[in-house]
């Protein structure tokens, strides 16, 4: 199903442009651009767009649906120009956040439900504690049952791979885990909740499909 | 069959050949470090109810994966039923990270084993976490095993069903 591999991937990438904090237009601040930089691997590729398909989007008139495929054709390109295994450019981040965002403003909505958001809210309060290890740089999630039938929440750090070669993360599972359902029950989420890592190169591959 | 072999299984599978480990292999792997804790556990469980080694293998048969799953997250939870809650004044920590152990490791086993799209796909770290989480629930259990908050919770696993909330 290409649409939703579109939203599977274009969530996963906006997890890491973290649009709700700047969709109102304010600028980012240097912090933010730079790590959005330094990190454009999980969110600048043209796979964060694979699968899109504007004919599904039903509620969209025609003049929307032309934006739309303009900024995904915008975004895709620059995209496709940058390298796999380097950074992007500034001018690179720059014109691709603001159609990512562009996107994000139409399609956002098929993304988040009240729930998911309060899922997200919860792993950024816990990126956002003093204690958090700074190698750890993102997140990722899902809401689902697990194969017991139990409503669950899987929730995937996304560690530095520098960092898994040192085998940091390891470590930390039982921290973040505990301040993970710790903040999940303050947001009124009561799902089990399956903590696990990987790493950029692993995030971006999931975006991309795992090879068998 | 000797739980520690299932978890050298693992452990070898994740740095079997040349190159990064494959999907079939990290998904054995998780497989056989849940398999390894699961006999771990049942091994202990058996070795309460009869001295007999026909017995025990009959008992053996009769935990399930479901059961151990619900009085594993019961554990982690506080959620005991009535009638051995009280029996637990506290979840010593090393108990408490065998049964996490345990529902992290089922349910990635069940997905190693059955979910096949590539969404379901196990990574390098996921599958190496898993098997140390695996490890470090062995050690964790030679600590706790004689522990009687252990011992109530081999039965709950046992008998968590039948003795109700």
């Amino acid at each position: 199903m290409p649409v939703a591999e579109f939203l599977n991937n274009f969530r996963s990438a906006s997890l890491f442009l973290a649009p709700w904090e700047s969709a109102n237009g304010a600028p980012p601040s240097p912090e933010q651009l730079a790590d959005v930089r330094k990190y454009s691997a999980l969110w600048l590729t043209p796979d964060a767009v694979k699968g899109f398909d504007t004919s599904v989007f039903y509620s969209l008139t025609p003049e929307q649906k032309r934006d739309l495929d303009a900024d995904i054709a915008g975004f895709r390109t620059i995209a496709e120009q940058v390298p796999a295994d380097q950074p992007a450019t500034e001018e690179q981040v720059i014109a691709a956040r603001k159609q990512f965002l562009a996107i994000y403003r139409v399609v956002g909505r098929y993304l988040f439900d009240d729930e998911s958001l309060r899922v997200v809210k919860a792993a950024k309060d816990v990126m956002a504690a003093d204690w958090f290890p700074k190698f750890v740089v993102g997140f990722d999630y899902r809401l689902g049952d697990d194969w017991s039938g139990d409503p669950a929440v899987w929730v995937w750090m996304i560690g530095t791979d520098e960092a898994a070669e040192r085998d940091q993360l390891y470590e930390w599972l039982d921290p973040l885990r505990q301040a993970i359902i710790e903040r999940l029950d303050a947001e009124g989420i009561g799902r089990l909740v399956y903590l696990n890592f990987r790493t950029v190169s692993e995030q971006r591959e999931q975006l991309e499909g795992v090879e068998e | 069959m000797n739980p520690l072999l299932l978890l050298e299984q693992a452990e070898r599978l994740m740095g079997a050949g040349p190159g990064r480990p494959r999907q079939a292999d990290l998904r054995r792997a998780v497989s056989a470090a849940y398999y390894a804790l699961f006999h771990l556990l049942i091994r202990d469980g058996t070795r309460r109810v009869t001295a007999d080694d026909g017995l025990r293998s009959s008992v053996a048969r009769v935990y399930s994966h479901g059961e151990m799953r619900a009085a594993s997250v019961a554990l982690v939870q506080n959620t005991l039923p009535r009638a051995i809650r009280s029996l637990v004044s506290s979840v010593p920590d090393d108990l408490h990270s065998v049964a996490q152990a345990l529902i992290d490791l089922q349910e990635d086993r069940h997905r190693a084993d059955y979910d096949l799209r590539p969404a379901g796909g196990f990574t390098r770290e996921m599958a190496r976490v898993r098997i140390r989480q695996t490890r470090d629930a062995f050690v964790a259990w030679e600590r706790v095993r004689t522990d009687p908050a252990a011992e109530v919770y081999l039965i709950a696993m046992l008998l968590h069903q039948k003795l109700g909330r």
